[in-house]
């Protein structure tokens, strides 16, 4: 069943609502929903204070699906930790979408604010438009663990660190990305299908990440391993050639880095070494 | 000692080597600094403009001596890569380490800059970009920053204490500061209290009122009062503890109103 | 301030022998008193429930530079863990580097209310007490680290104990100290080169003194200064298989200064210093050993440094130590050298119970704790938070208070340490009564706190009412009954106010901070050559390097009067 969410006022400050998920929305009415707890700035208030709730919820989180419309792009925390289910935004939404979600689907049609999918375990999430920085990424600290599982997928660009400390899964950016992809990567997948703005795979010590469209430079730490004809993501073929590198050897790293052949006349350097 | 910039400095001058590095390219050099600390072969000829059989006699000088330290400013932290360049510079130390002493030390500008992030931690948990607005420390530097909070346009007030945003940030954030409530309390004039609604001229630590100042290295040292300050000068901490008596108060009364 | 009555609780007070008798007691201005009276005599029922003293924690890193250190290193140890402020709290953040707040609050919650922070770099103390004044509810004091100062190892090497104390006495007034802590003899002073001390008679570098001198001056110098509690000793290989060698080696180097059965030596967090074994492979627990020792003899108390299967943060003035422990954990490290004094260290660490070293370490401490005989001689401690945080103590409780309770862990650890365990063998369960000693009557009577630890009259009305009924609850079996009393005070009381209620904070107070005001004569004389001193050693001059007493936001100083 639907529930949907529309914003009663234009948020000038930060909203925070964790509670807009089909796990916390599964068995409740609509007066129930909007007695759930959100934050407006340093206020503590009530879902239905600052959306109209309408539709229907499901007894199972599975069969809910939440949809959004309006102006959301200051709304941040939507789908935390979401296990099943679907929620929809059409337009901008803000940080942290899908945090630590394990199960599930989201799909925003528009942009995404910073930290899309941070510390997620499973499920799956699509973005129509652009993300932010950290898609997929890590809580600060070096201890905590990106990514873990499950599916991203950026229709247009995203921002620097995509994928930072990703332990498994796929980050798939159709657009052009940032610099730092999967930096202190340990493992699990990331494709860019246009450019990016290098230091790709810094401090990475596992996992595969491929750039279909140019780099400026491959990081100094980087070793050039041979030149692959194609490589293949989930039975998905992408033709190359690619170069191969391994790294990041500042960390004895094992990451393989596929870059482009056609796209990055520059590096043609590196052949000589192979 | 051995300088790396952007360009001459003064320090550089004095230093017994000096390495000119292309802006913006710092992280790479220090990554290079790593690979060879491992004794890994780099594929390229020279990183960031220096060859790379200088950052190899760089590597082994660095290994091969008895006690050493990096200090780094901003010129690290604010380049592309910002954090970045940090974690590894830190990662570098750590395996110079294996061979010898090492330390690293950020070199901090303005005045008590440490203090406020040692007081901060042992107060909150984190030492800065401290977002209380749930009623319990946060930190996400990025999210809870004041010049990212500020750029996106999301304060609906500002309090100002001993710094010159206005001055310092970026022209977005400090337009959107100046354009909501504004109250700084500074000892002097600065570009933020010149566009403040409210001004709380305040005594100068370390001569009008008494304190405490860390160094960087995180020393504390006292701070005495040697004159009086102006009459009706307040010390920063009894301006903001009046103004905190008097929030408690007209909250208070709010409460008892309802 | 009314008067307070804790109306038919059954009492352990250890230190005045009493066992679980039901009594009542009386409070005015904050102290144990014959007889509580007045209109508003306010009276507290604890029928059914244990009442003790007020925790004692004799080694638990909660305030200074380190720790603080540690907060900036970890904010992903914060993220998870809040407190959330409320009309009579402030907020933090918690887990195992809380903020100060939430140590106050965290350790009252317990019925602890005396925390004694064991590692304070003389240089930063004035952090330290900073710290404390953040630190509600609790009592403080800190030890200022004299083992690898340099001053300390000029003296000793030429045998000028009497300066050396003079020195000591001057630090603990100037740094508003409490106790002469030492933490890897000259190894501290070695790591300024990258360098260690292998064992007790090497000698340290640039400095023609060992180990062993630097303890036994300093246990020497403690004596001289009529020092509250004894010399507090971090060992000389701690943490390296085959250390109990050492820490043997450490107890009996000061056995001829032993007088009757007055300790002279602390060994703290006893679990890091009483491994067998010549590498980690061979590694195995020298508990037996050590208890042994210390059964025969009395002039040494101890701590467990108990381990907990958790995400921790270690953190140290064993700079070298934490270097190892960087090495073998591959986790983010931080390594600070203190100007002429000391070293520190900090890296996350994980206890993981499927380890065979981690399972080892966590029967060794328990091991300690129960082949020791005498309960006045070992004391409850994680060493926190480097084997654990302290919010774990009642789950160390319940360890001691039951042999069930520890098979029911032992079933899930790693099976060769299990195997390997004395603790199967081992058939010993504490009572209540020696809980009440290893948790604060034997720590307050170690640290020679007068008014702390007991409920005779006079004492400080500190004490914790814990819901649970000794008559009916077997603690042997009741296991998680004992941790669930234990872990949220049914009342704590300090300085005469109630300040925990059903395991929440319905009061804050401020607590106090003790420290050792040692009167010498020769202290005019000394100070000249210690300007000089400063002059010639330090970036801080001698005047900006005294805490002065108003610093403190209650200062408490215990008057000793010195030999010298």
């Amino acid at each position: 069943m639907v529930v949907v969410l529309r914003p009663k006022q234009v948020f000038t400050v930060p909203v925070e609502a964790e509670c807009i998920t089909p796990d916390v929305f599964a068995g409740k009415s609509v007066e129930e929903m909007e007695t759930l707890g959100v934050w407006q700035g340093n206020r503590r208030c009530q879902l239905g204070e600052l959306f109209k709730v309408e539709g229907e919820s499901s007894a199972k989180s599975e069969e809910v699906s939440i949809r959004m419309f309006g102006d959301v792009h200051r709304v941040r925390r939507i789908g935390t930790q979401m296990s099943a289910g679907e929620v929809v935004v059409h337009g901008d939404v803000g940080f942290h979408l899908g945090e630590e979600m394990a199960g599930g689907k989201i799909l925003v049609d528009g942009n995404v604010a910073s930290w899309v999918g941070s510390m997620m375990k499973g499920g799956e999430i699509e973005v129509k438009g652009d993300a932010g920085d950290y898609v997929g990424a890590a809580y600060r600290g070096g201890d905590t663990r990106g990514m873990s599982g499950g599916t991203i997928v950026i229709h247009g660009d995203a921002g620097n660190e995509l994928g930072y400390s990703m332990h498994k899964g796929i980050i798939k950016v159709h657009g052009d990305a940032g610099q730092f992809v999967g930096v202190h990567m340990k493992n699990g997948t990331i494709v860019v299908y246009g450019n990016s703005a290098g230091r790709n795979g810094a401090e990475m010590t596992g996992g595969k990440i491929v750039v279909c469209g140019s780099v400026p430079s491959i990081l100094p730490s980087f070793t050039i391993d041979t030149i692959k004809p194609r490589v293949k993501i989930n039975g998905e073929k992408l033709d190359g050639p690619f170069y191969l590198f391994t790294g990041d050897t500042a960390e004895e790293g094992k990451g393989r880095l596929y870059i482009s052949k056609p796209s990055n006349p520059h590096l043609q350097f590196y052949e000589k070494l192979i | 000692m051995i300088v790396v910039d952007v360009r001459r400095t003064r320090t550089a001058d004095i230093a017994d080597y000096f390495l000119k590095v292309e802006p913006n390219k710092d992280y790479e050099v220090l990554e290079a600094l790593r690979a060879l600390v491992r004794d890994e072969e780099i594929d390229v000829d020279q990183v960031a403009g220096i060859p790379v059989k200088t950052l190899e006699d760089l590597a082994d000088i660095m290994m091969s001596c008895k006690f050493g330290v990096i200090f780094f400013g901003l010129g690290l932290t604010m380049s592309a890569g910002k954090l970045r360049n940090v974690d590894t510079a830190i990662s570098l130390v750590r395996d110079l380490n294996r061979y010898t002493k090492f330390m690293i030390m950020p070199m901090r500008g303005h005045f008590n800059v440490t203090g406020a992030n040692v007081v901060y931690s042992w107060q909150t948990g984190y030492p800065y970009a401290v977002d209380f607005s749930r009623g319990y420390p946060r930190y996400n530097p990025g999210e809870t920053s004041v010049v990212d909070i500020l750029a996106r346009g999301e304060s609906d007030a500002g309090l100002v204490v001993a710094s010159d945003p206005v001055a310092h940030f970026p022209k977005a954030a400090a337009e959107n500061l100046v354009k909501k409530p504004l109250i700084v309390v500074d000892p002097e004039p600065t570009a933020t209290s010149l566009l403040a609604d409210v001004v709380f001229p305040s005594a100068f630590v370390g001569l009008e009122a008494e304190g405490t100042a860390y160094r960087m290295d995180h020393v504390p040292l006292p701070l005495k009062k040697v004159v009086e300050p102006p009459n009706g000068c307040l010390s920063d901490v009894d301006v903001l503890q009046r103004i905190l008596d008097r929030v408690r108060k007209i909250r208070r009364e709010k409460v008892e109103a309802a | 301030m009314s008067d307070l009555l804790i109306k038919n609780g059954f009492v352990y007070d250890p230190l005045n022998k009493i066992d679980g008798e039901i009594m009542d007691l009386a409070i005015r201005n904050g102290k144990i008193v014959e007889k509580a009276e007045g209109n508003n005599l306010k009276i507290v029922d604890a029928s059914g429930m244990i009442v003790m003293p007020g925790g004692v924690d004799i080694h638990s890193h909660i305030a200074g530079a380190k720790v603080n250190a540690g907060r900036m290193l970890r904010p992903e140890d914060h993220f998870k863990d809040v407190e959330v402020k409320t009309e009579k709290t402030r907020s933090g953040v918690g887990r195992s580097i809380p903020s100060t707040f939430t140590t106050g609050y965290r350790y009252a919650r317990m019925g602890y209310t005396t925390v004694f922070d064991p590692a304070m770099p003389a240089l930063k103390a004035r952090h330290t007490h900073e710290e404390f004044n953040d630190t509600p509810i609790i009592d403080t004091a800190a030890y200022p680290l004299l083992g690898d100062s340099w001053f300390v190892l000029e003296c000793l090497a030429e045998d000028k104990i009497e300066e050396c104390a003079a020195y000591v006495a001057w630090t603990m007034n100037a740094t508003k100290g409490y106790v002469v802590k030492v933490v890897n003899p000259g190894g501290l002073e070695a790591w300024g080169f990258g360098r260690n001390m292998r064992n007790i008679d090497d000698t340290v570098p640039n400095f023609n003194i060992t180990p062993r001198e630097i303890v036994h001056g300093l246990c020497k110098v403690n004596e001289l200064l009529h020092m509250p509690h004894t010399i507090h000793v971090h060992t000389n290989n701690l943490g390296k298989p085959g250390n109990y060698v050492t820490t043997l080696e450490t107890m009996k180097c000061v056995e001829d200064l032993a007088r009757g059965d007055k300790p002279v030596i602390h060994i703290t967090h006893c679990q890091f210093s009483a491994f067998k074994g010549h590498d980690w492979r061979t590694f195995a627990s020298g508990s037996e050993e050590i208890a042994k020792y210390m059964n025969n003899h009395s002039h040494v108390t101890t701590d467990m440094g108990q381990v907990i299967f958790t995400n921790t943060t270690t953190m140290t003035a064993d700079g070298p130590f934490q270097f190892i422990l960087y090495q073998l954990s591959g986790n983010k490290w931080i390594n600070g050298d203190v100007e002429t004094e000391t070293s520190t260290g900090i890296v996350p660490f994980t206890y993981s119970r499927k380890s065979y070293v981690h399972a080892t370490q966590w029967s060794i401490g328990l091991e300690l704790a129960l082949l020791i005989k005498d309960p006045w001689k070992i004391y409850l401690t994680t060493d926190h938070p480097n084997a654990g945080p302290f919010i774990y103590y009642p789950r160390v409780i319940s360890w001691l208070t039951s042999r069930a309770a520890r098979e029911a862990v032992m079933k899930k650890m790693n099976r060769r340490a299990r195997e390997k365990s004395l603790l199967s063998s081992i058939d010993r369960e504490y009572t209540f009564y020696e809980v009440a000693i290893a948790t604060r009557a034997g720590q307050a009577r170690a640290l020679g706190l007068k008014n702390k630890g007991h409920l005779g009259v006079g004492a400080d009305a500190d004490l914790a009412i814990y819901n649970i009924n000794p008559t009916i609850v077997e603690p042997s079996k009741d296991f998680k009954l004992v941790r669930k009393a234990f872990k949220h005070a049914a009342y704590t009381v300090k300085g005469g106010e109630i300040v925990v209620k059903d395991g929440e904070i319905v009061k804050s107070v401020d607590g106090k901070t003790f420290w050792v005001e040692t009167e010498t004569s020769c202290a005019d004389e000394f100070a000249p050559r210690l300007k000089q001193v400063f002059e010639d050693y330090y970036t801080v001059k001698y005047e900006n390097y005294i805490v002065p007493e108003h610093h403190l936001a209650v200062s408490c100083p215990v008057h000793t009067k010195a030999e010298i």
